[in-house]
């Protein structure tokens, strides 16, 4: 939208790498400890995904979905969308609806009135030509008000384009279903603009059968001159041969048609056609020197004003733009392409659709709409909910959501003002100076009823202006999201937390209990029933202007309560506690880029 | 008055909702709020223009304006119901807004109805008898024709206002989020601050990045 706001977090959806089952695995073994003292784990090498800097592949998490079944993230590209819902955007008539609510049934699609699979509202929904605002239908006979059978015309609200202002005013004869009305209107609104049309298949045929004669025989003439002593390239010969059957193949066929060879010039040369096949490089440069100049005249000739007719004259004759449609105008019109902005027709609203989406790996529904309600939503809960004070609409309601906010942990990053020469107010925006030590707290929030075990990784310095980064605490654990309340309460925790440290500097830090015990927790700032913060450092390299980028390898582990599955057969949860659910232990793990801020000098 | 103005530059109503003295309320017999909404000074919500009171004789059927939970109106938003000519004469209507609602500064709306998740940017204009679906976010600077719909999970921008991208499924709650997040910062900030920062700490990215850094939609627009 805007240039980027700093900090910023943007999640990496792998489904643009070629993934292997083997990478995936080198990923999950690939937990490397950046942190200056050794660490326990083996240093295997942590390899970036190529698409880590690709814009297309860095999502923020609320775009994001979660496949519980396959345990990855999916986002835009890699869920598989259909069609739930079709409706008008303008009505909010609904025109087909999904109504069968099993996550994995076949769909059953129910129809609504006519205009089944309608792509456009069959209702009185049209959209201004020129400005594409919803029209409103006026009967200029009846008062204000009432009812009337008279005609309609329609003004748009907006721009105050006016169905009677065109050359050729537009009335509707009646209140309902214009757009049956108007697909009549432009249908003879496009026979009256051809107003030959008994003729014009005639005209077209004649003038094709000579393009090809004469294309046949250039061709022919062509191939003797120039047969033995140029040969095709071995990879296009059979192409072009092919080529030539076609036309040869057409030349007989409309010689028999009896096409009359009256016309004088020759509309089109070879040389496009075998430039087209990649012959043209086995040609003379004198021969090209003919082919230049027979295909400026075929330039100049192009027009044929007979053939044409007067539109082509009117368009040849425009010295400007004005009254001409805009490129928009025109694609936006179904019904043809008019090339004056006064022959432009309303244009009929087309319709939306409301989808679910399911993962594309293993089909599991991640979203799904509720369509129970026939209208998108309607306005009169809406106003009762306002009245009586209670929750959403049901306009946003959804049976399935699997949004990845409730599944993977949030992260937030607080900068953390420390007694070295590191400026007090925050450097997202006034930059930071180069080998000065940053510190930051990064926070996990833990969406999941789970503890959760995390584990950061990132390489020591950045890929590109290698700014060094360090994670005090690679690997820590997560309290579980026991109470379903809003954070709000912990992040004002945090916020005092931190502004008592901004006062006393980092020297409380070291001191604070968490990290002087040393040994797991060094380095964690704090923690709290579902979060933790802990302490990372970037020391920006001299390198003007550049932007400091991290990339950030998350893994998440935990071990799932699920259901005993009794019906699998006898040795299901063999662990013998009897009880009714099994420890089951998952794990996820993503790339994100966390962009700080860019180097000053 | 004096003793007034020393007890804070807001009225806070028992729902919670705060109201800025230097707003300007007119007909507020006529004005719901649902609770926790805040306005800010120099708004302008103009509850005195109803409609003809022959049907009105209950509360809730005679409100004019009528503003959901948590609903923020940013410094000089001006909320005005819709009128049009019936039978000759001057007719408003009422005008709905739902819950999670925020307009940005200078904005002027005149809809039918806003429904619930709606974030509206600054300086636009929503024309007569507009109805905005749930969950629509409008950009800065755009102008919604009168009698316009905009669908739900749209996002629009532009003079008029097209559909330029769509919100994802998540938007509710984020908007809701930040509809909670911005009145608790609010709330928050004046008891320390002078009312002239307020809207400044509230939007500042300095403030709110941890917010933004998570609960930010990518847009195209």
């Amino acid at each position: 939208m805007t240039a980027t706001r700093y900090p910023s977090l943007r999640i990496h959806c792998p489904c643009a790498e070629p993934v292997t089952d083997g990478q995936v695995a080198e990923l999950d073994s690939a937990t490397t400890s950046t942190s200056p003292d050794p660490a326990p784990e083996t240093t295997t090498r942590l390899e970036l995904p190529p698409s880590l800097e690709s814009p297309f592949a860095l999502h923020a998490l609320n775009n994001l979905y979660f496949c519980d079944v396959c345990m990855v993230l999916r986002c835009e590209r890699c869920v598989v969308e259909e069609v739930v819902q079709t409706y008008c955007p303008a009505c909010l008539h609904v025109y087909s609806a999904d109504t069968t609510g099993g996550a994995n049934e076949p769909s059953k699609v129910t129809r609504k009135g006519r205009g089944d699979d309608a792509t456009f509202c069959t209702r009185n929904c049209l959209q201004c030509p020129s400005c594409f605002t919803n029209l409103i239908m006026f009967s200029p006979s009846a008062s204000e008000g009432s009812e009337s059978s008279g005609t309609v015309y329609l003004q748009c609200p907006h721009c105050s384009w006016d169905s009677r202002r065109r050359p050729r005013s537009l009335t509707f004869s009646k209140h309902s279903s214009l757009y049956q009305q108007l697909r009549k209107i432009s249908v003879s609104a496009m026979s009256d603009d051809y107003s030959d049309t008994s003729d014009q298949p005639t005209k077209r045929f004649s003038a094709l059968s000579v393009f090809y004669q004469q294309l046949y025989e250039s061709l022919d003439a062509e191939e003797e001159e120039s047969g033995p002593s140029a040969p095709p390239s071995p990879l296009f010969s059979k192409r072009a041969n092919r080529s030539l059957e076609t036309i040869r193949f057409l030349k007989s066929h409309y010689s028999k048609q009896g096409g009359s060879s009256s016309a004088s010039s020759p509309a089109v040369t070879p040389a496009s056609v075998l430039s087209a096949f990649g012959r043209a490089g086995g040609v003379s440069s004198q021969k090209r020197r003919e082919y230049e100049e027979r295909e400026k005249e075929r330039c100049v000739d192009y027009i044929d004003e007979e053939a044409e007719g007067e539109e082509a004259l009117r368009v040849r004759g425009i010295s400007s733009l004005d009254g001409t449609p805009t490129v928009l105008q025109q694609l936006a019109n179904p019904f043809g392409r008019p090339t004056r902005s006064s022959d432009l027709l309303p244009l009929p609203t087309r319709l939306r659709a409301r989808r679910a989406k399911r993962c594309r790996a293993c089909r599991h529904i991640l979203v799904r709409p509720d369509v129970s309600s026939r209208k998108v939503s309607s306005s009169s809960s809406s106003t009762s909910s306002i009245a009586t004070g209670s929750a959403s609409t049901v306009a946003t309601a959804f049976r399935i959501n699997l949004l990845s906010k409730n599944y993977i942990p949030t992260l937030r990053l607080t900068y953390l003002p420390s007694t070295s020469p590191a400026p007090a107010s925050s450097p997202y925006h006034a930059g930071f100076i180069p080998h000065i030590t940053y510190t930051f707290a990064l926070t996990l929030f833990n969406p999941l009823y789970e503890p959760i075990k995390i584990t950061l990784a990132s390489p020591p310095r950045t890929p590109k202006h290698s700014h060094l980064i360090t994670f005090l605490t690679p690997s820590f654990e997560i309290g579980p999201n026991i109470e379903d309340d809003w954070d709000l309460h912990a992040l004002a925790s945090l916020r005092t937390k931190f502004a008592d440290l901004k006062i006393s500097g980092m020297a409380n830090i070291s001191a604070s209990p968490e990290s002087a015990r040393g040994g797991p927790n060094l380095g964690i700032l704090d923690r709290g029933r579902n979060w933790t913060s802990v302490i990372f450092e970037v020391v920006p390299a001299k390198s003007r202007n550049s932007e400091i980028v991290v990339p950030l390898f998350v893994s998440v582990a935990y071990e799932a309560e699920v259901e005993k599955d009794f019906t699998a057969g006898g040795q299901v949860g063999g662990a013998g506690d009897g009880g009714l659910f099994d420890k089951e232990r998952r794990e996820m793990a993503f790339w994100s880029v966390l962009r700080i801020g860019r180097v000053i000098s | 008055m004096s003793r007034r103005q020393t007890r804070g530059e807001y009225i806070e109503t028992e729902s919670g909702n705060r109201i800025s003295r230097k707003a300007i309320i007119l007909g507020s017999q006529h004005i719901l709020l649902g609770g926790r909404s805040t306005i800010l000074p120099e708004c302008v919500v103009r509850g005195d223009l109803h409609r003809p009171s022959s049907a009105s004789s209950t509360g809730a059927a005679a409100a004019s304006v009528n503003i959901g939970r948590y609903s923020f109106l940013e410094k000089g938003v001006v909320i005005k119901p819709p009128f049009k000519f019936y039978k000759g004469s001057l007719v408003y209507y009422p005008l709905k807004m739902g819950n999670f609602v925020s307009i940005g500064a200078n904005s002027i709306i005149e809809a039918a109805t806003i429904g619930s998740y709606v974030n509206i940017g600054s300086n636009c204009v929503v024309g007569k008898f507009a109805i905005i679906k749930d969950c629509v976010l409008v950009l800065d600077g755009t102008v919604i024709p009168s009698t316009a719909c905009i669908p739900p999970f749209a996002v629009v921008a532009g003079n008029p206002a097209i559909v330029v991208d769509e919100l994802p499924e998540s938007s509710a709650e984020v908007f809701e989020r930040r509809a909670r997040h911005i009145h608790a910062l609010h709330g928050a900030t004046l008891t320390s601050m002078k009312i002239a920062e307020v809207k400044q700490s509230v939007f500042d990215d300095d403030v709110d990045e941890e917010f933004d850094l998570m609960h930010d939609f990518t847009v195209n627009s």
